[in-house]
């Protein structure tokens, strides 16, 4: 089972911020609808369900910009 | 999982930028820009965001500017939650006047269009900007941590914009007290 809470790698990161904006607003509301907080400004907290949610959307043009961020 | 796909429908992003997009189409509002937590989320990793706040400009100035934009938005049939926020497409969305600040008055009239969204947003140096404007100097309110993530990872940020509009709205001592040298 993958630890959520660790800090999420500078590389993740910068994974993240390249995702489309319409899934990064997804991500910032399920955080908001989930009451998740962040520390550090980093996505420590990020639900799998979201990420598989968002694979399933927006397939290859997600993986493509961030491949690694599903390997979570 | 339908229900959390319906529930988290990005088309309803677009939405809500089509409801600013039509206010000021027909002369509502003058100029609209997203700003805050929710327009960093177009440049940085994604963040938390409790709303959406748009900051939007009026072609007459009004003591009430609200009085047109909020009949407008329920003539839509969209409802004010009870924390005073306007739910548009399951959306949290507050809305500022671009007079609050001159860092807002020219972030909405320097605005950029983002075809994802189909709507205009902060560019990154205002974001920034008006982000430690709002920041204590404690370094780890929520803005300063915006302006850190900012400076941190954002590599296409042009420090030579953010140098000027701080020096042009007196923030640089603030920023080099809390940040140092970091442009």
């Amino acid at each position: 089972m993958k630890d959520f809470n660790k800090e999420i790698d500078d590389e993740i990161r910068d994974q993240l911020a390249l995702l489309p904006v319409l899934v990064k607003l997804a991500i910032s509301k399920k955080l908001r609808d989930q009451h998740l907080f962040l520390k550090y400004g980093t996505l420590n907290n990020l639900p799998e369900l979201l990420l598989k949610e968002v694979a399933e959307r927006e397939g290859e043009h997600v993986m493509r910009h961030a491949p690694n961020t599903f390997l979570l | 999982m339908e229900a959390v796909l319906q529930e988290y429908n990005v088309d309803s992003f677009r939405k809500v930028f089509e409801l600013f997009n039509d206010m000021e189409r027909d002369g509502t509002i003058e100029k609209y820009a997203l700003g805050g937590a929710a327009a960093a989320n177009f440049y940085i990793e994604p963040v938390y965001s409790l709303d959406m706040d748009f900051f939007v400009s009026l072609s007459t100035p009004s003591l009430d500017f609200l009085k047109e934009i909020d009949n407008y938005i329920k003539t839509k049939g969209y409802t004010i939650s009870e924390k005073g926020y306007y739910v548009i497409e399951g959306n949290l969305v507050q809305i500022l006047s671009s007079d609050s600040s001159k860092v807002a008055m020219e972030a909405v009239n320097e605005r950029v269009y983002n075809s994802d969204v189909g709507g205009f947003v902060f560019t990154p140096e205002y974001v920034l900007v008006d982000a430690l404007l709002y920041s204590s100097e404690t370094k780890r309110d929520k803005y300063g941590l915006r302006v850190q993530t900012f400076l941190d990872r954002y590599k296409k940020l042009d420090k030579e914009k953010v140098a000027e509009l701080l020096s042009k709205f007196n923030l640089l001592d603030k920023f080099k007290r809390i940040f140092g040298e970091r442009l």
